[in-house]
Parts: structure tokens; sequence; C-alpha cells
């Protein structure tokens, strides 16, 4: 037992330097991994494998800290802290993405954000910006893919971003109601799926082919958008796309 | 007595109750009945002498058995409207039960929401079907068809933790939806969508940000995480053209050190214009919630005396175990009366409904605090009745033990700030029943006990019968003058949903959900271990008097 618990210092007492995954792992290994349950690297026990599990972070989150009742799942929200939680739940997402066993290797660690890069992903994805960038992009797969894919693109200012040619805009004219600019999401038979762009949060809508003619080009601008964020949040924005290609 | 004797005595009481709108007839339009959310039908070929004799007519599964099935049915013109908690809708012959049509909209591949994926019904209006999904869409379907028409996505539910899990509400042309997320980090909202083309309105964030009147409720940055979900549905008033919505708690939920204020809109009533989202008056039950009492469930809307002076009045009930009374022209508080025997949150109220004697959870600390996080009253509605002005609740006596801890607020991640360990009131033992009151006074005509959890929503009928269901499976009536029951139908599913009531070519109906799930009947098996468990299943069962009785 004593063996087990100088074992179990050393990790801890190097945690400051490591980054969320590395500790996460540490966490894993000496509550998740053991006994019964999940595994080393989270290859199954009796527990479920981890290893390209599907769940979201804020799922993973939740049963992390409270547990799945009747299932053996314990809550962790007593016994670990705060932190610990997070990183390991950080550990648990690496997994998602980590594949079959023999992929777990250092190449597929998931590369740190910087603090610079995160502010303009937080910018990107700010919630009490209502039609914020997410509202219509999506990176990885968080957002709405109503517009194009955004990762690898540059930085903008307001006025460029207003300006900007928006080459995939269609015009879209249904019966009975007034002409609206829209994205082509494509045929379904005899049906007709576009984005309504004209309200703060696109609209997938459908039509009959007989309801709407959708005619190439069209008017709209990122306008609205471009008047929630300042230059400088923009070019911080920016700098995120291209650390995300 | 006869009922036209008994109609006519009510009417000579001195505390006579108005006549009002809140009964539905031979539709069941919207998720309260009608509008002022009163769960109450005018229809009386069933009543008190005959339900003995109910029937089944026919059954319908619906194949959708995770979580249950909590909706409310929507019946309009002898067609109803179902929907599960995957997010399949249902157009049903009402007289056979036969499908007319069937939609599923497509979640993503094993998509778990921490709310749970549960629906508690559509909303028809405009020649459409509208639903709250799972993941946090609003979608609307064509009546006749069953072609989806349009799909907003409110916000990304993988980024808020939040979804949509109640029944929207039509409102001239405008669908308004509420979203989940009170024990999570986000800031609630709600928000309206025209019927047509599914372009956004208006939203009304229930958390002022900076700038905003009663941001200044809100310390620091809490603003941006503090809860206040809307995850229930409103009522509306045509004629003073307002619409009331509940708010739930502020998050964190047990821990309020990071948010010491009133924290606005939380554990309020808001009442807003309906074409504009602008607030017109709120009245806030509970500042600084640090016990989930959400004040999101139902407001029923009536006409009636009280002091003297005919109002228009809204009872609101809450998880706090109260009914409050406020005159909903202008949210002044009028009263509040308790409908739970086991309260010691507050030790009482000011006659102007201020909290008194606040018994707060603490960091580390055990706090045994009655009603639990699971309320007095869950979402599942009571019913009212405007015969002798009743209001016939679902109650539950469970109290908790808190203990709150620190916690740092991560977008879309849970943040209850502490833990709850439900356990028996005082008595040493859970209590459920149906309670009848006189909802101006507040005072007991009767108690109707249950064995378990009752959970599911009641119905009342002017031919003084209360039905409801229990997670036995039993689907049973009550006399609603006696609370004696009457009736009783072994269903096989537990009942966690909405009874409804209508009539297709003069002959009646009632139709009931069954199918145990949701978040609150995963804690049965802890509350009743040595209780079978509540089946699960998903089916819509529906009666009727023989022919020949009719």
């Amino acid at each position: 037992m004593r063996t087990w618990i100088g074992l179990l210092i050393l990790p801890v007492c190097l945690t400051g330097q490591m980054s969320r995954t590395e500790r996460g792992a540490v966490v894993f290994r000496k509550t998740c991994a053991v006994a019964y349950c999940h595994g080393p690297e989270g290859t199954a026990g009796r527990a479920p494998r981890l290893i390209g599990h599907p769940y979201p972070e804020n799922i993973v989150f939740s049963i992390v800290a409270d547990g799945i009742s009747g299932k053996g799942m314990p809550g962790f929200s007593s016994q670990l802290k705060t932190e610990e939680i997070d990183a390991v739940v950080g550990y648990v997402m690496m997994l998602r993405s980590a594949g079959p066993p023999a992929a777990v290797s250092a190449a597929k660690l998931p590369r740190v954000m910087p603090t610079e890069i995160r502010k303009g992903r937080d910018l990107f994805f700010d919630a009490p910006r209502l039609g914020a960038c997410n509202a219509c992009h999506q990176i990885g797969d968080r957002g709405t893919p109503a517009g194009p894919n955004l990762a690898g693109h540059t930085a903008f200012t307001p006025q460029e971003l207003t300006d900007l040619p928006a080459p995939h805009v269609v015009t879209v004219h249904p019966d009975g109601e007034g002409a609206f600019p829209g994205i082509a999401i494509g045929d379904e038979g005899l049906r007709i799926q576009v984005y309504d762009l004209s309200a703060v949060l696109p609209v997938r809508r459908i039509f009959h082919r007989d309801q709407a003619k959708v005619v190439v080009g069209g008017v709209w601008s990122h306008k609205y958008a471009a008047g929630l964020y300042s230059s400088a949040e923009i070019q911080l924005i920016g700098e995120y796309l291209r650390w995300v290609k | 007595m006869s009922n036209a004797v008994m109609l006519l005595a009510a009417a000579l009481l001195p505390c006579a109750l108005a006549a009002a709108d809140g009964a539905t007839s031979r539709d069941w339009p919207s998720y309260g009945g009608t509008h002022s959310a009163w769960r109450y039908s005018s229809l009386d070929q069933i009543n008190a002498a005959n339900v003995q004799r109910l029937a089944p007519a026919w059954v319908f599964q619906t194949g959708d058995y995770e979580n249950g099935l909590q909706a409310t049915p929507i019946v309009l013109d002898g067609v109803i409207y179902l929907s599960t908690s995957n997010n399949w809708v249902f157009a049903l012959d009402g007289v056979t039960g036969k499908v007319i049509w069937e939609y599923h909209f497509p979640l993503p591949q094993g998509w778990q929401s921490y709310y749970s994926n549960q629906n508690r019904g559509v909303a028809v209006g405009h020649g459409r079907v509208f639903m709250g999904t799972a993941d946090n869409h609003i979608v609307a379907i064509d009546q006749n068809t069953g072609e989806e028409l349009w799909r907003v996505n409110a916000e990304d539910a993988k980024q808020c933790g939040c979804n949509i899990t109640a029944a929207p509400l039509v409102v001239k042309d405008l669908v308004i939806t509420g979203v989940t997320g009170g024990d999570s980090a986000h800031r609630g909202y709600l928000s309206a969508f025209d019927v047509k083309t599914g372009r956004l309105r208006w939203r009304f964030y229930t958390i002022p940000g900076p700038g905003e009147k009663g941001n200044e409720t809100w310390p620091g940055e809490s603003w941006r995480l503090g809860g206040g979900a809307t995850w229930m549905t409103g009522s509306y008033d045509p004629d003073l053209n307002l619409l009331y919505w509940g708010v739930g708690n502020a998050s964190s939920d047990l821990n309020s050190s990071k948010r010491r204020g009133d924290n606005l809109y939380t554990g309020s009533i808001i009442a807003l214009n309906p074409e504009t989202g602008k607030l017109q008056w709120h009245y806030q039950e509970v500042p600084r919630d640090v016990w989930d009492y959400d004040a999101t469930f139902e407001q029923i809307l009536v006409d009636a005396t009280i002091d003297g002076r005919l109002r228009h009045l809204m009872f609101h009930p809450t998880k706090a175990g109260y009914i409050w009374v406020l005159d909903r022209t202008n949210g002044q508080f009028l009263k509040a009366w308790p409908f739970a025997k086991n309260i010691n949150w507050i030790k009482g109220m000011t006659e102007d409904g201020k909290l008194v004697g606040r018994l707060e959870p603490e960091v580390g600390k055990v706090t045994t605090v009655c009603p639990s996080v699971g309320g007095a009253k869950n979402w599942n509605q009571g019913a009212y009745s405007p015969r002798g002005g009743m209001l016939f609740l679902p109650v539950m006596e469970i109290c908790n033990d808190l203990v709150a801890r620190e916690e740092v607020g991560v977008e879309g991640n849970l943040f209850t700030g502490g833990n709850w360990v439900l356990k028996p009131p005082p008595s040493g033992k859970y209590e459920t029943y149906v309670g009848a009151f006189d909802a101006v006074t507040g005072a007991k005509k009767w108690s109707t006990p249950s064995s378990t959890l009752l959970v599911a929503s009641i119905l009342a009928t002017a031919g003084d019968v209360v039905f409801t269901g229990d997670p036995e499976g039993n689907f049973f009536a009550l006399d609603a003058r006696s609370g004696a029951r009457l009736w009783s139908f072994n269903t096989g599913g537990g009942h966690r949903g909405s009874a409804v009531t209508y009539s297709v070519n003069g002959r009646q109906y009632v139709a009931t959900p069954t199918g145990w799930g949701s978040l609150l009947g995963r804690a049965f098996g802890s509350m009743f271990p040595d209780s079978p468990p509540p089946r699960a299943g998903s089916s819509l069962f529906v009666f009727a008097l023989p022919a020949e009785v009719k």
C-alpha cells in the first residue's frame, strides 16, 4: 500500500507543468483505469472502452461528475477536485478521437491552444453575441454549417468583412412570399432545401420544387455579424481560424 | 344535486368565480388545454356517475421506448398530434388510432442531452406543427402531410449544454419556445420565431446583459452563466396581450457566493409583449435562489374575486411548495399559500411577499431542506376547475440533504454548485397525493394519497372527474368533490405524462400517455428500493364509455 502511495505522489507533484490532457491521464490511471473499470488508456475493462467514444464534452463532464445511476458508474464530484475532473474530461475527450488502441501515441495528442488563440476562439463562439460567427459557420463539430468552412481563413477588418463577396448566396423566390437571400443545401427528389439568411439565425427551409424558384446570386453581406465585433476582435478571430488550419 | 343546481350554487357563493374561457371543449388545442393553462375541459359526457364504465377504445404504441412518454397530446378536429422523447411526431385519427402521418426529427446519432432526450409536446397553429428538439432546434412540420417545412438551431446544444423539452406556444404569428440549461453554466432566454418562415423575431434573455436594467443584480461576469432556464411552457392573455413565462433557478444552483444579488429574472414570472419581446412587468418569487426552486411551471390564468374585488389573477405553483397569487395585469403580489406540508426553506413570507428566515445550504456542511430539488410539485401540471374554484395538484412530500461546493462555471457544463440526496420528510415516509385546494384561500378540501411518486399531470372536467396516473401504471379517476377513487385501469407503464380529453362526433374520449422516464423518474429506485421499478414504454391509451352508455 505504501509503495502505491509513493508511486502516486510523483506524478501528482509534476502536474503543475503538464498539459490538461497529461494531467488528465494521471488522474485517469489512478481513478478510472483501475480494477474492473475502463482499463489502461481507456482500452476497456468491465466498463466500456472509451477510445473512440461518441460523447460530447459536456456529457463526459456530467458523467464523470455525477455518474450514471444503475450502470455502476459512480460520480466523482466529491472525490476529485474540480481541476482534476476538468483534466480527466480533457483526457477522455482526447480518447474520443484517438481511434483504435494502436493509434494512441504522442502524435495523437491534440495541440494545446495558446491563450491568444483561445481569445479568438471564444469570440467566434461568444454566446452573448446573438448571431456570432458560430451561428452560421462550423468549426470541428461546433456551430451551424450554413456558411463555408472557415478554417485557415485570414483576418478582416469589420469593413472588409461587410464588403466580402458572398458567391455562395442565392436568391430564393417562394410562392406567396417575398424573395430572400439563401444558401442552397441540395435537392432531395422533388424538394429544395436552402438556408434562409434573412434573420440573425439561419433557417433551414424545405420547399416543393414547384413552390419556390432558386436563382444564382443574391444580395447579402456580413454587415450584421461585422457589427458585433471590433477590428481588434476580428483580428483575433482570424488568428484563431489560421491556427485551426 | 344536479349539475345545473351545483353551478347555480357555485355562482351564489361570496367568492364566486367569474366566467372565464380557460376551459377546453371538443379539442385540446394547446399545451395547458387553452392558453390560460387550466387543464380543464367543459366536456361532461364522462362524469362521476358513469366513469366506472370507462373502457379502452384503442392503444397506440409509438415504438420510441427510450425515456418514456411525457407529452401532452394536442387534439384538433379529431386528429391527435403526439411527440415522443426522441422527437418523433405522429398525427393519429382520434377515433381509431390510425396513423395519418409520422415524422422523425434527425437527431445526431447517439445524441444524449444531460437534460435527457424527452419531449413534453408540440404546438399546432397556422397549418403547422411545431416542436422543440433534444438538440435545441425548433422545427415546423406541415399539419396535413407531416413534411418538414423549416428548422432553426436556437443555439448549438454541444456548446450550451441546453436543449428544448417543453412544448412551444403559438401566439399570433409567432411560435415561442424556452430552453433548458438551468443546471448548467448557461444564460437562459425565450425565443420567438415567425410561424411561416422560422425567422427569429425576438429573443429575450432572462438574465440582463451589461447596460440593461437588472444586470446590477449579478456581480462581475456572473450574468454570463447564471442559469434562468425557461424549460416549461408559458401562458398568454389575449385581452391584456401579455405573454407570461416562468424563469427557473439561478446557476450555480446551490451556491450563490459568486452571484450575491437578487439575480434577476431568475425565480421570476416575466410578462412580455408577444410582438416585441419587451418586458412589461416581472415578479421575482425567489431572489438569489439556492435551492433549485424553478419558477418555470404553469401559470394558471383565472378571473376571480379576491378580497371583495374581481381581479385578473395568476395562480403559480412552483417547486418551493407555494402557490403564488399575482395580479396578472401588473405583477402585483396578492398572496402566497403553501400547498405542501413539509416546507422549511423559509420560515414564511411578509404580507408583501418578502421571504423570511431563509435556510441556505452551506459549503462542506449538510443542511436538510424541504421541499427537495425535485419540488413539492414537479413540471407535471395541476388542473384548475371553475366548479367551486378548485386547484388539483400532484404533491410530493420529499426533503433533501444539501451540501454546497465552490465550483467554477464552464460554459455548457453542469454547474450545480453542490450535491443533493433525497430523503423522506421528518415523518420518515415519502408521501405523494392529489391535493384539492380552494384556489384563492388555499383551504385544502381533500387529498387522496398515491402509493409512491405522483409525477403525472392532472386533468379535470365538468363531469366532476379528476384523472391522473401513477408509477405502477394505474390511470385513475377521482371524484372532484370528495377525492373518492371512482375508477382505475392498469396500463402497464408508469405515468409521467399529461392526459387530455376531447370529443369526436359527440363521443368523449380521454387519452393518456404512459411509459416511465425522466430525470426525476430515475431517482425512483433510490427512494423506493422495495418497490418494483416503474415500467418503461411509450404508448397512448385512449378511453371512452361503451357506445350504449353515452
